[in-house]
């Protein structure tokens, strides 16, 4: 003998249904990474496709010492990235000892 | 970041820009004193103390990529977010391949994603990668209203 859903029962189903769909929307959602309170977020300065700011940067040259270690100083001689750029691609770390 | 230089130095330009200190200790608390760390640097006041500052790190990291200086007033930390450390890929239209900033923004993976990208289209982004509708120069270049 076939069950007819009663239109009690009819409501519960779709209330399930709805409650269903709602929670896969909110576990589907992109989440904002997880920061320690008070942290900073690092948003990028540039985006993809975007034209690269220009510099011109004196470079990093290394002597010899009377007791045989090197020591760094800057050089007279700058790169310009964009006159470096058109010849071939650039990749720049940028960082500090500390 | 090593490695990466030695298997494209040949196609790719690299370089290290030394900025300015992320985590500098106060004045007369610099390394090489009793208790102290090498790596205490206080932060740099000229273009000749990050240059000793960048021998240092060069020495300690073991890297020998080209190293350029920043400027004191920062430009390139700013203009590349690369405060405290980021990672920048550009390509030979001069446009961004790909970025990343933040304490741990050297990120070399990333970087040669992109690059083998690039390698693999003369060097250049796609023309599916769309540029932005207002550029830094652009931007840069437009009068300022006064």
């Amino acid at each position: 003998m076939r069950h007819r859903l009663k239109r009690a029962e009819l409501r519960v189903l779709l209330a399930c249904l709805a409650a269903a769909l709602v929670l896969a929307q909110v576990a589907a959602a992109p989440r904002a990474p997880r920061r320690r309170p008070g942290g900073r977020r690092w948003e990028p300065v540039l985006t993809i496709g975007q034209d690269a700011p220009d510099a011109e940067l004196p470079r990093l040259a290394f002597e010899k010492t009377k007791d045989g270690g090197v020591i760094g100083r800057v050089s007279n001689e700058k790169v310009k990235l964009s006159s470096v750029w058109t010849k071939k691609p650039v990749c720049l770390f940028m960082s500090s000892y500390t | 970041m090593q490695a990466l230089y030695e298997a494209y130095k040949d196609k790719v330009a690299f370089f290290f820009v030394y900025v300015r200190e992320a985590h500098p200790v106060k004045q007369g608390k610099e390394g090489g004193a009793e208790g102290r760390s090498p790596k205490d640097i206080a932060q740099t006041q000229s273009l000749a103390e990050r240059a000793m500052a960048a021998t240092d790190c060069l020495k300690a990291l073991k890297v020998t990529i080209p190293v350029l200086i920043d400027t004191m007033d920062g430009k390139t930390e700013k203009g590349y977010g690369g405060h405290p450390a980021g990672t920048a890929v550009i390509d030979r239209d001069g446009r961004i391949g790909f970025t990343s900033r933040g304490p741990n923004g050297i990120k070399p993976e990333g970087a040669e994603k992109v690059l083998k990208e690039l390698l693999a289209n003369k060097g250049k982004l796609g023309a599916d990668v769309p540029r932005p509708k207002e550029t830094s120069r652009a931007a840069a270049d437009r009068p300022t209203k006064r």
